[in-house]
């Protein structure tokens, strides 16, 4: 037996959560919950991948759904390797601000970030289609103080024309990582390349530079910049709107 | 120096060689009358980092060239340097900047960026560096350098990673000041414009019992601080039990299983030894100084785990 041998029990591998906050409410009925649920379980085996050959972190996916509040699919965030679906159902309004409250709450070393090795600095994905019908502000400025919360990569799509895309550009932080999906196929592009994206952007090690501080940029510069490009390839297909 | 030895091992990281990328950390030791010097160098990686595997060998190459330059003054500069340290390591840190600039500068002009390196750079990125505006980036490494002489040590640093140093108690502290920007998976770097104000050092008369430097592969590889004071623990008590060479042996094996098992990413340590004749066994860390727990000077993060107790506990730099 080697020396180093018993050192194995305080090795662990660091992890980067990917919280996806899905609207639930009655306007996502029909086909945008449809491309929702259906994207998003179809894009589980390629995070896997990553996760698998990613080894600088390992990726743990979080879901919470709102409507007339908001709960947690599951009550920790799960590996991708075992992570299985649960396909959503729609109803109620949409409480944005109550779903940013519990996503503040989460967003600690006690409770989402708590694994003993470490966590990188999380992707948090938003999906809505509407307005939201609470007090949204205050939840927001809490998520603000969060410090989880200002080193994630932030993005949103906005699911056809009504959403609020001040609201979603107030959480992102910028313009640039909003999206707009007007229909189901460019809603499934997007959940597929923003899931995939911010996996591999946030569970790799070192990055350079600080926000406002540097002439190089952070993770969120580098995922937004990718999804400009995404945003430009996509223009030709996503001209109509089909919901 | 005949009492001190050294060493430096850097093992290409797990997912590394699961995605056929070379290994962008250096690592590189010294030791001669005059002083033991100790040299570890992360490449950043990632595609805007094409060339940090050469950025960190030039800045092992050149922080060495620069310390050795440096020590050679050692007796005039003795006074100068116990009087003001921040000002005599910071011309030295001056000079590790600039050696490195012109390095990087002369290995560009001597190969040029080839289409292939480019071709997977965005619009962007791929502009800045047609253009060479900030071809330094492409090099980008942080550095950790630590020196011993015989009447005073020091070291420097610049971005994540850290330096561990063994005291004559066996306490285990983190002699260089940590920096607060080198936040989760974000370190500062020899190629920002910035670098001299990021680059940090420490400075004693005191000689440590064995100093480690480690790039953040072999950080990030351990659940906490206490881990990884333990794995520099049985370093120390390796050289103390076995031959030399057989202790460098069984730690070059065990870190590709550290990598594998932890990070996943190159792993990379260089040590000063300062442990011929003396006894180092397991007594030596079981007395009530060596705590384990950093000192307030040895704090090494900023605090995420509690959003109204900021300062509860430490983050690990990702």
């Amino acid at each position: 037996m080697g020396i180093y041998d018993e050192l194995c029990g305080g090795i662990a591998r660091r992890t980067m959560v990917l919280f996806f906050l899905v609207d639930t409410s009655g306007s996502m009925a029909g086909s945008k919950i449809g491309a929702v649920n259906e994207a998003i379980n179809d894009v589980i085996p390629e995070l896997r991948d990553i996760s698998d050959s990613n080894a600088d972190a390992q990726i743990k996916i979080a879901v919470l759904e709102f409507n007339s509040g908001a709960q947690w699919l599951y009550s920790n965030p799960i590996e991708a390797e075992n992570f299985e679906w649960d396909y959503l159902d729609v109803g109620g309004v949409t409480d944005l601000g109550t779903a940013f409250m519990m996503l503040n709450e989460k967003l600690s070393r006690n409770e989402f970030m708590s694994d003993v090795a470490g966590s990188f600095a999380p992707a948090i994905f938003l999906m809505s289609d509407g307005q939201p019908t609470d007090h949204y502000e205050k939840g927001l400025a809490k998520l603000k103080e969060n410090n989880w919360y200002k080193n994630a990569i932030k993005v949103a799509v906005a699911i056809g024309d009504d959403a609020d895309q001040d609201v979603l550009k107030d959480f992102t932080g910028n313009s640039e990582s909003v999206l707009t999906a007007r229909n189901p196929e460019t809603l499934r592009k997007m959940i597929t390349f923003v899931s995939v994206t911010a996996s591999k952007i946030g569970s790799q090690s070192s990055s350079v530079g600080l926000a406002g501080n540097s002439s190089t940029p952070t993770k969120q510069d580098d995922f937004a910049e990718q999804i400009q490009e995404f945003n430009a390839d996509l223009l030709y297909d996503d001209a109509e709107i089909e919901w | 120096m005949g009492d001190l030895q050294v060493f430096d091992l850097s093992v290409i990281g797990f997912s590394h060689v699961k995605k056929n990328i070379v290994c962008q950390d250096s690592a590189l030791s010294f030791c001669d009358d005059n002083m033991a010097v100790a040299i570890v160098c992360d490449g950043h990686g990632g595609k805007k980092y094409f060339r940090s595997h050469r950025g960190s060998q030039i800045a092992a190459e050149t922080t060495f060239a620069s310390i050795r330059a440096f020590m050679s003054y050692q007796d005039q500069m003795i006074e100068e340097l116990r009087a003001d340290p921040d000002k005599v390591l910071g011309q030295l840190k001056k000079n590790i900047i600039s050696n490195w600039n012109q390095a990087v500068n002369q290995d560009v002009q001597q190969n040029p960026f080839s289409e292939a390196e480019l071709a997977t750079l965005s619009g962007a990125d791929r502009l800045i560096f047609e253009h060479q505006f900030e071809l330094e980036s492409a090099y980008g490494t942080t550095i950790i350098a630590f020196v011993i002489s015989k009447s005073f040590c020091f070291g420097l640093q610049i971005g994540d990673g850290k330096c561990c140093a063994v005291c004559e108690d066996g306490e285990i502290i983190q002699p260089i000041p940590w920096d607060n920007k080198c936040i989760l998976n974000v370190t500062t770097s020899i190629c920002n414009n910035d670098a001299f104000a990021n680059f940090r050092h420490y400075f004693s008369e005191s000689l440590p019992l064995a100093v480690f430097v480690g790039t953040d592969g072999i950080d990030d590889s351990f659940a906490g601080l206490e881990n990884l004071y333990d794995f520099y623990k049985k370093i120390t008590l390796s050289f103390g039990a076995l031959d030399f060479d057989a202790a460098v042996n069984e730690l070059k094996e065990f870190l590709p299983k550290l990598s594998e098992k932890g990070s996943g990413d190159d792993v990379s340590v260089a040590a000063v030894l300062n442990i011929q004749g003396k006894s180092i066994t397991e007594n030596l860390f079981r007395s009530p100084q060596s705590t384990n727990q950093p000192a307030e000077s040895d704090e090494i993060g900023t605090d995420y785990s509690n959003q109204e107790q900021p300062e509860a506990d430490e983050i690990e730099c990702e």
